[in-house]
C-alpha cells in the first residue's frame, strides 16, 4: 500500500511537470520584478527567483490548482528571501552615495500613455525608492511591495506572510511613512514634481 | 476621532481596509483637519508612485534557465549512486531489522548455559547460600547443614 502511494506520488509529479513549466513561463517576469524590488540588485534577484522556483518545483505536488499560482509562489519567495537574508547575515543596504542600484539596469516601458516627462520623472525616482526599500527590514519591505506593487489585500498579505492582519497593517503604514520620509529627504524635487503632476 | 487615531489608520483607510462607521469618522475628520488631510494626500501620492514604478526586465533566457535548473535536480537524483528510490529506504530498513534480530538471536544462544554446567552451578550455589544463612558450628567449625544434597 505504501509502495503504491509512493509510486502514485512520483507518477503524478511527472504528469504535472508540463503544467509547472507552463506556469513558470507565465509567472517568471512578475516574480523577477518582486525579487528585484526585494533584493535591490539583478544578481540577487536572479538567485532569489531560481531558489523560489526550485522550491516550488520540489513541492509542486502540494500546489492546489484551484488557487492562483502567483500567491503560492510569493509565499515561497517570502520564506526564501528571509532565508537568504539570514544566510548572508545582514540586511542589504545600498549607500546613498553610490551612483546606481545596479550597473546594468534595463527597464520595461509598458505604459505607452504616459507622457515622456512623467516617464523621466518615474525613472529618476526609481533609484531613491529602491534605496528606501533597501533600508527597510525584509518583513516591512515585503508587506509594502505586496500591497502597493502587487495590489494584494491585507488579508492576503497576512496569509502569505503567515502573520496577523494587524501586523500587516502596521508594517505597511510604517513602511510607507519611511519611504516617504526618505524621498522627501533624498529626492525632494523629483518627488514634489511627481506629486504635483497627480 | 482624534488626529492620533486617524493618522494611525490612514494607510488602511486609503487601501479601503477600514469599513462602516470608522471609515465615515475618518472622512469627517479629514474634511475638518488640514494637517491630517496633508498626511493623507502624501501617503496617497506615495502609493501612486509605488504602483507606477516600471517593472525591471529579467534576462531573456531566465525562464528556460529556471526550467533547466529544475530538470537538472531530477536528473541528479536519478544518476546519484548514493540515492535510493523511495521504496529502497523501506527495503533497507526491513533488511537492517532482520539482520539485527538474527544477530541478537545468535548472541543470546552463545551465552546460554550448557546442561552440564547447570547442575554444578546449582549445587555450589546452594552450598554457598546455606553457609551464609546458617553459618558453621562454633565449636567444631563444621557446617551446620549437610553438604550432600538430594543424593548428589
Amino acid at each position: 500500500m505504501i509502495f503504491t502511494a509512493l509510486r502514485e506520488n512520483s507518477r503524478s509529479r511527472e504528469d504535472r511537470t508540463p503544467l509547472f513549466e507552463s506556469l513558470t513561463r507565465n509567472n517568471y517576469k512578475q516574480a523577477y520584478g518582486l525579487a528585484y524590488r526585494l533584493t535591490g540588485t539583478h544578481a540577487d534577484a536572479e538567485d532569489l527567483v531560481q531558489e523560489t522556483f526550485l522550491r516550488a518545483y520540489r513541492f509542486f505536488h502540494r500546489y492546489d490548482e484551484g488557487l492562483p499560482f502567483s500567491s503560492w509562489l510569493y509565499r515561497i519567495m517570502t520564506n526564501a528571501h528571509i532565508d537568504l537574508v539570514r544566510r548572508k547575515g545582514r540586511v542589504k543596504c545600498t549607500s546613498l552615495e553610490s551612483g546606481g542600484v545596479d550597473g546594468n539596469v534595463t527597464w520595461d516601458l509598458p505604459d505607452h500613455d504616459a507622457s515622456p516627462d512623467r516617464e523621466m520623472m518615474l525613472n529618476s525616482l526609481d533609484e531613491p525608492v529602491q534605496n528606501a526599500l533597501n533600508q527597510m527590514t525584509p518583513e516591512f519591505r515585503m508587506a509594502v511591495l505586496l500591497a502597493d506593487v502587487e495590489g494584494m489585500a491585507y488579508e492576503e498579505v497576512a496569509e502569505l506572510m503567515n502573520t496577523s492582519v494587524g501586523t500587516v497593517r502596521s508594517r505597511i503604514h510604517r513602511g510607507r511613512k519611511q519611504i516617504r520620509k526618505f524621498l522627501m529627504k533624498h529626492a525632494p524635487e523629483s518627488y514634489r514634481s511627481f506629486c504635483n503632476e497627480l | 476621532m482624534n488626529c492620533k487615531s486617524v493618522l494611525s489608520r490612514l494607510s488602511s483607510y486609503i487601501d479601503g481596509e477600514v469599513k462602516g462607521d470608522e471609515s465615515l469618522a475618518i472622512r469627517d475628520h479629514l474634511s475638518a483637519c488640514p494637517d491630517c488631510r496633508e498626511e493623507h494626500d502624501g501617503l496617497r501620492n506615495l502609493m501612486s508612485l509605488m504602483r507606477s514604478l516600471n517593472a525591471p526586465e529579467p534576462p531573456a533566457d531566465l525562464s528556460e534557465r529556471i526550467i533547466a535548473n529544475c530538470r537538472a535536480t531530477d536528473s541528479r537524483k536519478k544518476v546519484s549512486p548514493f540515492r535510493l528510490p523511495a521504496w529502497g529506504y523501506f527495503g533497507a530498513a526491513a533488511v537492517s531489522m532482520i539482520a539485527t534480530f538474527m544477530v541478537l538471536q545468535m548472541v543470546g544462544r552463545s551465552n546460554a548455559p550448557s546442561p552440564s554446567n547447570i547442575g554444578k552451578r546449582d549445587i555450589s550455589f546452594e552450598v554457598q547460600r546455606d553457609r551464609l544463612n546458617f553459618g558453621s558450628d562454633p565449636m567444631s567449625g563444621a557446617p551446620l547443614i549437610s553438604t550432600s544434597y538430594s543424593g548428589r
